[in-house]
């Protein structure tokens, strides 16, 4: 569910005036300044008081903080837990008992302006399918706006995301090309890693020479784009009801950049047979 | 010599003297013909005679053949003299040499073949040259190596057909083949012309009567009215010589070969020739009468400097003069005199551009002072009563009268050059100071030119082809939208505003802009946003911003106006306006941790 002007909600403990608004003077006392109570959109404080605000609105209804991940509120009423999950101001909540999310929604609903209720299907641009064995998540939709926006759409598809010995250094000789350009497509895809491991290590390759990138490094992230285009339907499974059991993965490719002598390692956990967490680091 | 009739391919039986025998007993002659014995030896001139009781060849007429005989112990050869070519074998059996015909063995059969195809052999040779080049090459002697042989093209060659067919030559015909008017209509159509006619048409149609070669034309604004007309000149002409059409020849083009066509032939019985695919040739009279028709109105469009626009004019007058003019060289007589049965009367013909005087027939209310009559243009004869069709100068429209006096034997140079004479001299010769002057005396002819007549035509009525894109309406490379497309954008059209406000005062002339953000305002009294306060001097006013968004669909429709008001957090000061500013945000990692042990519960 998705809360509208979230930041509106925020208390402020400090005084902040604001100026009246051309066109929507109050005629009594034109000389009058606002003196907000609460957040406004733009204000430095306003993320942090929402998530005050809200923070303390869940633990008043009965919510526990997770001790890592201090945005995970968990209730827990006789045998059954309902979770929240926050995200500024997007919340994911579950439970195996539906009268507890009912109970959760209204009371939400009461407190604050809610939208988009229901059952997750979108959430910060995955896009969430649950079926009868398992749930899927992928980004399609946000490939494809992707290759859409860097003009790659018609492009032909290659099956790999890189080749196979490609390997990149500065290339201080080699042509410039528009820096901006190129940190919009590592930026672009690097939130698309959000559900596609099998790119995250070449994006992070590319994703090293963004401050001086040339033609060569262009052209393999270009790569990377043709070989979004045929996969761009890949995602992620989590299969229903296999045994919980974390899984950890590592390795590393000893020393593999030939200017600093400096190794890339990878890691990625399993929880049963859903990956969860993978990365990517030289 | 033989006996025996049977062996003759070929034969005339006239009995023509007689062949005297060694011991002086003499032979009656019935015949002589052509023997083929196998099928490639073939003996010419064979003598039938009575009572013979061997077949005999004639030395001395195989030499007259351009052979040669060699005799040796056991056998004879006969070869071609010029090539020492072998033609056929004898053999000696005790002291007579004898050809057996009927069993020839297959070599020589291989070798009869070979000089078969000598001819074809050197026709590759020399590039496939003609046969008949050929030929002359060898009679003349002018080539050393080529054989002495009859070169005759008896097949035909596939490569040469390949390389060099042409075209079917079309003959004239020298005699009419029908008997009588209607039995068959040519049709055909020429244009889209480039210039529209006074009338508003672009295509001209063709009709010819085979017989009377008598002419029609019709002039239509696009090829879809040809049938509506054709219709109404079949009904027409069809009463007028209670006869009935019988066929009609046109070409393959969709105003002919159509539905509708299709119908009206197979209702009244007609039959519809089509010329074969891509000859129009076989359609020859109406092009050729297309050619003419062409032409001559070229001629006379130009001879007058008339303007283009004048062309179906032009077209029908031609067709008009020479239904009464042209000569049917079977018959000698006009198509006119042919199709109608009366001689045709020219009488009442006129030069076409030449200058004429219309009479202000009480067509207009004219004063007792105002001219008669006016200037126009002779354009043709009126199709449907005893009429001339003038182009009126002064109104600039086309008129049917009778009442034109015509002045055909102004040169059309001078006419067309007149006027500006006429100016010239007003410039120049005459003084100034004077008022307009009515009439200008020519210095060398003497003849007057009254310089308000000089009314110039419209050059062209322009019809502009290049559309610029200024006027175009809406987006070209949009392509098309359905209606229930568009049904859909103005169900949100009507509702939200198209613009995207650059600044509050913009914003707020838009009424669904200022609903926008009137939206937003109401949602700040709804949440207790702020208190309005008097204002004191310490306070740090922080500035706002409205921000405005459109939110479009899927589809790049714009569904939903956005405004939004925010602070100008960067005017803020630490430790005055704000302290903490850190909050926490929840990593993908734990979302998706979440998503798997939910799948996993």
């Amino acid at each position: 569910m998705d809360v509208q002007s979230a930041f509106l909600n925020g208390f402020i403990k400090e005084e902040v005036y604001v100026a009246q608004l051309p066109g929507f003077t109050n005629y009594e006392f034109p000389d009058h300044v606002y003196k907000l109570k609460k957040a406004l959109y733009g204000l430095k404080q306003a993320h942090r008081s929402w998530y005050e605000r809200l923070s303390e609105f869940l633990i008043q209804s009965g919510f526990r903080r997770g001790k890592v991940d201090s945005t995970l509120f968990i209730k827990k009423a006789k045998n059954d837990l309902l979770f929240v999950q926050i995200y500024v101001d997007d919340i994911i909540f579950g439970s195996i008992n539906t009268l507890l999310c009912q109970e959760f929604s209204k009371s939400m609903q009461d407190e604050f302006e809610m939208s988009m209720m229901g059952e997750l299907h979108f959430f910060l641009g995955l896009q969430i399918k649950q079926g009868k064995h398992g749930l899927f998540i992928h980004q399609s939709k946000y490939c494809t706006e992707l290759l859409k926006k860097f003009n790659m759409e018609t492009c032909k598809e290659s099956s790999t995301p890189m080749a196979i010995n490609c390997y990149l250094d500065t290339n201080a000789t080699g042509s410039a090309v528009d820096q901006t350009k190129y940190r919009g497509m590592i930026g672009s895809l690097l939130y698309l890693t959000a559900s596609r491991p099998d790119i995250m290590h070449n994006v992070c390759v590319c994703a090293r020479f963004q401050s001086c990138p040339k033609e060569s490094h262009l052209t393999t992230i270009k790569h990377i784009l043709k070989y979004l285009i045929g996969t761009r339907n890949l995602g992620l499974w989590y299969p229903h009801g296999s045994t919980i059991s974390l899984v950890g993965y590592s390795d590393s490719d000893f020393r593999g950049c030939k200017t600093d002598r400096k190794s890339t390692s990878g890691t990625c956990h399993l929880l049963g047979c859903s990956l969860i967490s993978w990365h990517s680091k030289k | 010599m033989t006996d025996d009739s049977k062996k003759f391919s070929k034969i005339s039986h006239k009995a023509s003297g007689h062949v005297t025998y060694g011991d002086n007993n003499r032979g009656k002659i019935l015949g002589t013909g052509k023997v083929r014995s196998s099928s490639t030896v073939e003996i010419k001139d064979v003598l039938l005679v009575d009572g013979l009781k061997h077949n005999l060849l004639s030395i001395s007429q195989l030499c007259d053949k351009n052979l040669k005989v060699t005799f040796e112990a056991n056998h004879c050869l006969i070869c071609h003299a010029s090539t020492n070519e072998l033609v056929f074998v004898g053999k000696r059996i005790q002291n007579i040499y004898m050809v057996d015909f009927e069993n020839t063995s297959f070599d020589s059969i291989a070798c009869l073949f070979a000089k078969n195809d000598e001819p074809w052999i050197w026709h590759k040779r020399l590039a496939h040259i003609h046969m008949g080049h050929l030929n002359k090459l060898v009679s003349k002697h002018l080539v050393i190596g080529l054989p002495d042989i009859k070169f005759k093209s008896d097949k035909l060659c596939d490569a040469c057909q390949k390389g060099k067919q042409v075209k079917t030559s079309f003959k004239s015909k020298q005699h009419i083949s029908t008997s009588n008017p209607l039995e068959l209509i040519h049709m055909d159509m020429f244009g889209p012309s480039r210039t529209r006619s006074l009338g508003g048409n672009y295509y001209a149609l063709v009709l010819i009567d085979d017989y009377s070669q008598f002419t029609w034309t019709f002039f239509i604004s696009s090829k879809s009215n040809t049938f509506q007309v054709f219709r109404k000149f079949a009904k027409v002409v069809q009463n007028e010589k209670d006869l009935k059409i019988k066929s009609i020849r046109s070409d393959h083009g969709g105003e002919f070969q159509n539905e509708s066509f299709k119908k009206f032939c197979e209702h009244h019985g007609i039959s519809h020739n089509f010329s074969a695919p891509r000859t129009p040739q076989i359609n020859g009279v109406v092009e050729r009468k297309n050619r003419s028709l062409e032409e001559l109105a070229r001629t006379m469009l130009n001879d007058n400097s008339l303007p283009k626009y004048f062309w179906a004019d032009v077209v029908s007058t031609t067709c008009h003069m020479l239904n009464r003019v042209l000569i049917i060289h079977v018959l000698k007589l006009t198509p006119y005199e042919i199709f109608k049965g009366r001689k045709p009367n020219v009488s009442y013909f006129k030069a076409f551009g030449c200058k004429c005087f219309i009479l202000n027939n009480g067509k207009s209310n004219l004063g007792k002072f105002d001219s008669k009559a006016d200037e126009g243009i002779f354009l043709g004869y009126s199709l449907t009563s005893k009429a001339y069709r003038v182009y009126n100068k002064r109104t600039l429209t086309i008129e049917e009268s009778i009442h034109v006096a015509f002045d055909e034997f102004i040169d059309s140079q001078a006419n067309s050059s007149g006027p500006r004479n006429s100016a010239e001299l007003i410039s120049t010769g005459v003084d100034l100071t004077q008022p307009e002057p009515e009439i200008v005396v020519y210095p060398s002819s003497g003849a007057t030119v009254t310089s308000s007549s000089a009314v110039e035509l419209p050059t062209d009525w322009i019809v502009p082809k290049n559309i610029s894109l200024d006027n175009i309406i809406g987006d070209i490379s949009k392509g098309v939208s359905t209606r229930s497309q568009l049904g859909q954008f103005y169900l949100n059209v009507a509702f939200v505003s198209q613009l995207d406000p650059k600044s509050v005062s913009d914003a707020l002339k838009d009424d669904h802009w200022f609903l926008a953000m009137q939206d937003e305002l109401d949602q700040f009294k709804r949440n207790d946003i702020w208190d309005l306060v008097p204002r004191t001097k310490t306070q740090q006013i922080i500035r706002t911003k409205w921000v405005f968004r459109n939110k479009l669909d899927d589809s790049g429709m714009i569904i939903k106006n956005k405004a939004r008001l925010v602070a100008k957090g960067y005017c803020q000061e630490e430790g005055i306006d704000y302290d903490e500013t850190y909050a926490l945000v929840a990593r993908l990692e734990a979302i998706r941790i979440l998503l798997a042990i939910s799948s996993l519960l």
